[in-house]
């Protein structure tokens, strides 16, 4: 046993898009305490709500996270609807979901091009991105954004998506399938991936289920935990949904409920675009949130389970939103992940947990 | 500008940025729009880079840390300031913890707005900053030659 | 599984009781937050089970208040302890992993408690209004009664109720602008009445 050192790590690193700095108390080559710092992206968003309406504050919702921001829009809007009592259209419920859905899609695209980057595997990060060009094609034709969608209104969505265009997003989900299959079937298989990802990083059912754990981070330690499963809006519709788990709890669990989850998210999208209703978009939204109002939802983001909170003080401002991103949650699990793994590895396992930051501070 | 002096090699720092337009810094780089075929090749270090690509505004933490890179660039070099949050400040401006954009922390020289900044914006920033670029470099030569 | 959510009322006193009770009975901790109110501050914890949503409020705490940490029952809690204590100024007792006020080094200390003039404005404007209100529902009633006191009734309709308003909030914007632009915006103003002024003789 050799005597323990610190090391920094971000956070400007090669494999980090974005800013977090870790204390890595190193013994030898074995990691054997972890201390994270953030700070670096803190805006301060939520004081916003006192100089944006409720209407407004949507758009900065949005802008909490540019991967999320979709799932974000959605979850403040859902929040804000219950909180003054308003029933949104079936149609506008299902389009939701689907960008969500496609949201989704794009997010664990993104994380797995960045996963694969982070061992090296550099031609399969470009893959991975070059597919993922195709599903921000559809909501460019959609919405007109790529990243940014500003889609979803308080009380429903902006703009519909026409059925010859459901059509042919559903076929062009298709052809990203077979291509997608490819993809992963040589990921995970091949050798050199199972090396870095087999048994690295693991944390065990009891730990998940201690640490609260949310998300595909949790379902990989057989955590059968998705709000998806509650049936709300439009999942409800769905003939069956099971959260995608696995036992194993290491890096490459985690790769592999990743790998489902955009599968499903597809089969998701292809379902409701064949039995979604006709009818509005949107209602008009009247009135301010009641004082002292209170509502709590929770949405299933593409990194899990996110809180929304929002209160009403008669005015068009309301008086508090607050959200409780997934990685904030997932961030004593992932000190826990660390601890007793290789310094190498350090970056793979953050990496696997898709940790995300600017969410995380807001 | 016909031709590019030099292959510009980019360094891409997150201020405070929402991670739209880093992703979409990222994408131009990707297959996509491929930002490559025009030689731009993504570094992580400082002292390889010829141009500072910074997403976010600045705040009182972060300033240092960009500061730090831009002083570890070696001159020539160029900053460009990628989406509206980098050069204003954007949606976040009036947030307690924000101080604007990256201007306060060191010189800008290429703008490149939007919200999230778009692949098509960022590679005529990029080409415009190598013109940028050229014009230096012929700057730091002249004074070099009047020294000499 | 259905998804439902609760709002309760808590002591502060039961807090540090409650997470261990909720954690011997299979609770998953979800979240806490803070919500600043004019001089106290409420926080709100949340479980979840079985698609059952908690939220306990414990409310008015005031602002140098001591509440026991959860950490030592749920690690996981040390995220939002820490945020609150850094942009709330509430302070969490035997903290696991205490960042000491550094967890975000925001540049404003407890910068969510301070009310913006903009809200104070919102706020003037919201009780002005309720007060028209109640005054225009009290005339109403002594008209209907057959006795309606003039000057009460000419007050209402007399006062333009826009104006005076709109130049509140107008100084509350400006009080919390740079003070060149709350200048150049003032001397902007001045020059859009003078010229309005200058219309109206004109005409």
């Amino acid at each position: 046993m050799g005597k323990s050192t610190v090391i920094p790590f971000g956070p400007q690193h090669p494999v980090l898009p974005e800013p977090l700095h870790l204390d890595l108390v190193v013994q030898d080559e074995t990691v054997i305490d972890v201390l994270p710092q953030i700070g670096f992206v803190h805006r301060g968003l939520e004081k916003l709500v006192e100089t944006r309406d409720y209407n407004q504050f949507i758009f900065v919702a949005e802008r909490i996270c540019g991967i999320c921001a979709m799932g974000h829009s959605l979850g403040y809007a859902e929040t804000v609807e219950e909180l003054m009592g308003i029933e949104v259209p079936t149609r506008a419920e299902y389009l939701r979901v689907i960008w969500h859905e496609l949201s989704r899609i794009h997010s664990h695209l993104l994380w797995l091009g960045l996963a694969a980057d982070a061992f090296g595997f550099e031609s399969m990060f470009m893959h991975c991105w070059r597919l993922r060009e195709r599903i921000l094609d559809i909501f460019e034709k959609t919405t007109g954004g790529r990243v940014i969608l500003s889609v979803v209104r308080v009380g429903g969505v902006a703009r519909d998506i026409e059925d010859s265009e459901l059509a042919a997003i559903c076929s062009v989900l298709d052809g990203i399938k077979s291509e997608y299959k490819e993809i992963t079937d040589t990921l995970l298989t091949d050798m050199s991936v199972k090396n870095r990802t087999v048994g690295v990083g693991t944390l065990t059912h009891e730990q998940a289920v201690d640490l609260s754990m949310v998300g595909p981070f949790a379902r990989a330690s057989n955590v059968s935990y998705d709000v998806r499963s509650f049936g709300r809006g439009a999942y409800g519709a769905l003939s069956d949904f099971q959260p995608i788990v696995d036992a194993q709890g290491d890096c490459y669990a985690r790769v592999k409920v990743r790998c489902l989850e955009v599968l499903q998210s597809i089969q998701i999208i292809q379902e409701l675009a064949g039995k979604i209703p006709q009818g509005d978009i949107a209602v008009k939204v009247k009135g301010n949130p009641d004082p002292g109002a209170r509502a709590a939802n929770v949405l299933e983001q593409p990194r899990g389970e996110c809180y929304y909170y929002a209160q009403g003080n008669g005015t068009k401002f309301l008086e508090r939103m607050r959200m409780r991103t997934p990685t904030s949650q997932n961030l004593a699990g992932m000190v826990e992940a660390l601890k007793g793994c290789d310094l190498a590895d350090v970056n793979m396992v953050i990496l696997t947990i898709d940790p995300c930051i600017s969410c995380t501070e807001r | 500008m016909a031709y590019a002096g030099k292959s510009p090699w980019v360094i891409h720092y997150d201020g405070s940025s929402c991670n739209g337009c880093d992703i979409e810094v990222l994408a131009t780089l990707c297959p996509g729009f491929d930002g490559e075929r025009f030689g731009v090749i993504n570094t992580g270090n400082p002292k390889h880079a010829d141009i500072f690509l910074v997403t976010g505004s600045v705040n009182e933490q972060n300033i240092d840390v960009v500061r730090q890179i831009y002083d570890q660039m070696i001159e020539p070099k160029v900053v460009v300031a990628c989406g509206i949050c980098a050069c204003s400040g954007g949606i976040f401006h009036d947030c307690y913890n924000v101080i604007g954009g990256v201007d306060q922390a060191i010189p800008v020289d290429v703008y490149a707005p939007g919200c999230a900044v778009r692949p098509e914006t960022l590679i005529d920033a990029i080409v415009a900053g190598v013109a940028v670029l050229d014009e230096k470099a012929e700057k730091l030569k002249a004074e070099k030659k009047g020294r000499a | 599984m259905g998804f439902s959510t609760d709002f309760k009322t808590m002591d502060a006193q039961a807090i540090h009781e409650d997470a261990q009770m909720r954690k011997d009975a299979g609770w998953r901790y979800v979240q806490m937050l803070a919500v600043n109110n004019d001089d106290s501050a409420d926080v709100i914890y949340s479980y979840m089970r079985d698609g059952l949503l908690e939220n306990l409020v414990v409310e008015a705490l005031p602002r140098d208040a001591h509440l026991p940490s959860i950490t030592d029952v749920y690690l996981e809690a040390f995220v939002c302890e820490n945020e609150i204590h850094d942009l709330f100024g509430i302070t969490f007792d035997g903290l696991a992993i205490d960042f000491l006020g550094n967890f975000y080094r925001v540049s404003t200390e407890v910068p969510m408690t301070i009310i913006s003039p903009e809200k104070l404005a919102e706020r003037e404007k919201q009780r002005k209004l309720e007060e028209k209100k109640a005054q225009a529902a009290a005339a109403k009633a002594a008209k209907e009664a057959g006795e309606a006191p003039a000057e009460a009734a000419s007050d209402i309709s007399g006062a333009k109720p826009g104006e005076p308003l709109i130049d509140e909030e107008m100084e509350a914007k400006l009080a919390s602008m740079p003070p060149e632009k709350a200048a150049k915006v003032r001397a902007a103003m001045e020059a859009k009445a003078k010229k309005q002024a200058q219309d109206g003789e004109d005409a």
